[in-house]
């Protein structure tokens, strides 16, 4: 058997070196639709950062294991699959910024342009060069983005962080500081306070007023793992392993406790 | 150069640990396929609101929050107390993960379908359209993990819905 397996592995690493040379930084995507900008829709609510359903003004972009595709939803009660185009392998997350759409997948993120949203055009695809096999969602927030970088499993090896990058050029961020973290899942902030979810850990309150110095202010732990959170004006919506726990974030540096959706 | 060296003497450890998953061909732990049978998939209704058995994603419009509950359906909370927040409805789906808001309605999937509810009256979603095979389920052809080997898909059993862990003997896919 050892001779069967040496194959795909070598495949596999020969992949791992074309990623590499790419030499561009991977960001996997969630959502903040906070932060879309113009194309922010009042009647849409707002979704973690692991999501695969995106709304954008008319158009709902949805995330397969492969593919992008584009529903139109101008008469929200009958939507329309109006096409459905090829990304990549192991799509995970999908992440509306400005007029582009970042596809996360386990091993690069697709960034597509959605000028014409009725036909999303591939810009480009970055990779990471801290992690080799996943990394996580992002927010961004005006010239800057952060995002949990998870390196997965006991074999990982390599230290998990949350990255901080600028993204004055969108189609070509520059990593400028990074954050030791466990196991880092989504994330959100609000104001100068970013929440980053930590499966081992727990909740991380970190203050990012200097955007490229994140400084850690607390971590909450009122459950056994967060997964996802969602600022909601001074409400933190987290998924965890309860359920749903709520705090109030009127303090952002200080989230309370409000109660646990079980 | 020597980044990417040592990049590469780093994934060798990583996939050098995924061998001991096979270690033993004949009787190991891997993935087997979870069926279900197509009409499992149109039992779709609302229920009381009751407690959450495997927490998934969640999304907010104004004072409601909506949770996945993985692979059975929707948990309406009504959060408009936001320290007394209260269970309203329980919408029944099985194999949905995603959820999304426009106006009135809400999207979900269901296994390869895309169902679209109106949820004017949150207390009573009512199903007003199925798009098939719109969104193809994640999973479905193999595990969600790669480098392992896993229990062949054998379409006359149903769909595939999802992944467990089994000791088989022998299992004869991989990816």
């Amino acid at each position: 058997m050892p001779s069967l397996k040496l194959i795909p592995m070598l495949k596999k690493i020969t992949i791992a070196v074309c990623f590499i040379s790419f030499s561009m930084l991977l960001l996997r995507c969630g959502k903040d639709s906070a932060n879309t900008g113009m194309y922010a829709v009042s009647q849409s609510g707002q979704g973690g950062s692991l999501a695969r359903f995106a709304v954008v003004g008319n158009y709902m972009y949805a995330v397969d294991k492969e593919n992008l595709s584009v529903f139109g939803i101008q008469d929200a009660a009958n939507p329309k699959l109006i096409k459905t185009i090829k990304v990549g392998f192991e799509i995970e997350t999908i992440f509306p910024f400005k007029d582009k759409l970042f596809i996360g997948s386990t091993s690069v993120v697709h960034i597509f342009s959605i000028d014409n949203p009725e036909n999303p055009v591939k810009l480009s695809q970055a990779i990471s060069p801290n992690v080799l096999r996943r990394c996580d969602p992002v927010v961004a927030k005006d010239t800057v983005a952060y995002a949990s970088l998870r390196v997965n499993g006991p074999c990982g090896g390599i230290q998990s962080i949350v990255a901080c990058y600028d993204i004055k050029d969108v189609l070509n961020p520059v990593q400028k500081a990074t954050f030791p973290v466990s196991e880092p899942y989504g994330l959100g902030y609000k104001d100068d306070v970013l929440y980053v979810c930590d499966k081992q850990m727990g909740l991380w309150v970190l203050d990012i007023s200097k955007a490229y110095q994140p400084v850690s202010i607390k971590v909450l732990k009122d459950a056994e793992w967060y997964i996802d959170v969602i600022p909601y004006n001074d409400v933190l919506l987290c998924w965890t392993s309860k359920g749903a726990t709520l705090y109030d974030i009127t303090n952002n540096r200080n989230p309370q406790l409000l109660t646990t959706i079980q | 150069m020597r980044k990417i060296h040592l990049l590469l003497f780093a994934m060798l450890f990583l996939f050098a640990c995924d061998g001991s998953i096979y270690f033993d061909p004949l009787n190991q732990q891997a993935y087997v396929p979870v069926y279900a049978k197509p009409a499992d998939l149109d039992n779709i209704g609302v229920e009381a609101a009751k407690a959450i058995s495997k927490p998934g994603k969640i999304y907010v419009i104004g004072n409601l929050l909506l949770q996945n509950d993985v692979n059975t359906g929707v948990h309406f909370i009504d959060i408009s107390n936001r320290s007394q927040p209260r269970k309203i409805a329980f919408l029944h789906v099985p194999y949905s993960t995603e959820i999304s808001v426009k106006n009135n309605y809400l999207y979900v999937n269901n296994f390869n379908d895309l169902l679209v509810f109106n949820i004017s009256n949150p207390q009573n979603p009512s199903l007003i359209k199925r798009l098939e095979n719109v969104f193809p389920y994640h999973n479905s052809e193999y595990p969600p993990v790669s480098n392992t080997y896993f229990e062949c898909v054998d379409a006359s059993k149903g769909i595939v819905v999802d992944w467990k862990i089994e000791t088989v003997k022998d299992p004869k896919c991989r990816r």
